[in-house]
């Protein structure tokens, strides 16, 4: 009687369906002090000069490991992005774009201004990008910059 | 309007420390969502985030200026002297500003009368007395500025030259003012929260009057003549334009000027205005004393709106 109970277990745990289910959630949070303690909270008073910083929480709700988990964020317009503020939670790569489109490291990007070619400033990027490569099943991670409006 | 006023030390945030006279208007959606790209055993799967919007809040903030290069030149009795400033909305929304005057400086050598503020209703820079018009308030758009006119009337006492008047133009925000990060929940444009900018949402720039008694005279004078060349018999023409060169009045004004050598003054010439003065010492201001003609101008008044300008001509024949 057992050896077949275990038997139907282990043919049910060996037939499992594996099934994706990973979500993406965006925050924005501003930065508060109260009694001298800085904290981030959800943003409220934006104002020219806030800087916001915004949070991508993604979380692997199946039941298999995910790959090579690919975000991308534009910075949202009026917005300008502050340099060394894009981050993840764990190992990632990242990498920014001047178009949305072309994604590489901070040293080759290169913007031409008054027929000259010149370092890319960080202000002047219009996008992020994290590349994170496993969730495993149940987990979550977070990815974020910061940007300051306008 | 009734106004809910409260502090909200915690959100003198960053933004306060980092106003740009220039930011995005009130109002503004901010709008942020991510992609997520990944994979199951090598099956690629797309995901978009949810989309968050925050909505730009008001900053309160105003600047006033003295727009005048230097002190403006008065003297006593002179009515409708003029002090301009520039009053501009350094905030990113809509605000009204009511404007109020300051004639009290205890530091001001005399004090103005009858002080008036009218706004440069035709843009043109200057007071225009029949065209602009008095205000108690200017409204403007986000970085707009008004040119504001502060209007007075000098005293009639006496004061030595160098004499100052100090007098300001307040602009203070009627949306909220106060400590800057002073919150005004949905008095901003649109409704969104208004918080006070580093400026306290009121603003105040000191103008100077700067009395002075030496109107000072100025001479002009110019000469043409008949014909083509200058030789014996040619007549020479000589204008002298009589101006002050400040509002006020100057006694016993007497112009006199030699007959050049080499040459003869022609009788009768002597005009002022245009009108012919006789030669003789008589009733009317000019003669001719042998060796100047002489012109005896009086009293001479100019005022704000009335220069003084006089012409006195005589000509010569060349011996």
């Amino acid at each position: 009687m057992t050896k077949s109970f275990l038997s139907i277990l282990s043919i049910f745990a060996f037939s499992s369906i594996l099934y994706a289910d990973v979500s993406i959630k965006s925050e924005s949070l501003q930065e508060k002090t109260i009694n001298k303690q800085t904290a981030w909270v959800h943003a409220a008073k934006v104002i020219p000069g806030t800087k916001i910083r915004y949070v991508n929480t993604i979380s692997n709700n199946g039941n298999a490991t995910a790959q090579n988990l690919v975000i991308t964020n534009s910075v949202p317009k009026h917005m300008l992005y502050v340099g060394g503020s894009a981050k993840c939670a764990g190992v990632c790569n990242i990498t920014y774009s001047l178009d949305g489109k072309l994604f590489d490291v901070p040293s080759k990007l290169f913007v031409t201004e008054n027929g000259k070619k010149r370092a890319a400033k960080a202000a002047e990027y219009k996008a992020i990008r994290w590349v994170v490569q496993t969730l495993d099943a149940k987990q979550s991670s977070s990815v974020q910059f910061d940007a300051t409006l306008e | 309007m009734r106004k809910i006023l409260f502090i909200a030390l915690g959100w003198i945030v960053v933004g306060i420390t980092n106003i740009h006279a220039k930011g995005v208007l009130a109002g503004t959606e901010i709008s942020n969502f991510s992609t997520l790209q990944y994979e199951i055993n090598g099956v690629p799967y797309t995901v978009d985030s949810n989309t968050i919007v925050d909505k730009v809040d008001q900053i309160i903030d105003v600047n006033v200026v003295w727009n005048d290069a230097s002190p403006i030149i008065v003297a006593s009795g002179e009515i409708n002297r003029v002090l301009t400033f520039k009053v501009t909305n350094t905030g990113n929304g809509n605000d009204t500003f009511d404007l109020a005057y300051d004639i009290t400086n205890p530091s001001s050598d005399f004090i103005v009368t009858n002080p008036r503020i009218f706004i440069d209703t035709n843009n043109n820079g200057v007071f225009d007395v029949s065209t602009d018009l008095p205000v108690s308030s200017t409204m403007l758009a986000a970085d707009a500025f008004s040119t504001i006119f502060l209007v007075s009337d000098m005293p009639t006492n006496s004061y030595i030259s160098g004499s100052i008047s100090s007098n300001a133009i307040e602009a203070k925000s009627t949306i909220g003012s106060g400590a800057p990060g002073t919150l005004y929940p949905g008095a901003g444009t649109g409704g969104v929260f208004a918080v006070v900018g580093m400026s306290g949402g009121v603003s105040k720039a000191w103008g100077e009057y700067k009395m002075s008694n030496d109107l000072g005279v100025k001479l002009t004078k110019s000469a043409t003549h008949s014909g083509s060349e200058v030789s014996t018999g040619t007549i020479v023409s000589y204008n002298i334009v009589v101006e002050l060169q400040a509002n006020g009045s100057v006694g016993n004004l007497i112009i006199t000027d030699a007959i050049p050598a080499g040459t003869t003054y022609v009788a009768g010439s002597l005009k002022l205005d245009s009108v012919s003065l006789t030669d003789a010492v008589d009733s009317d201001s000019g003669r001719f004393t042998g060796t100047n003609i002489e012109v005896n101008l009086g009293t001479a008044t100019q005022s704000l709106g009335d220069p003084y300008i006089k012409n006195i001509s005589f000509e010569v024949m060349i011996s």
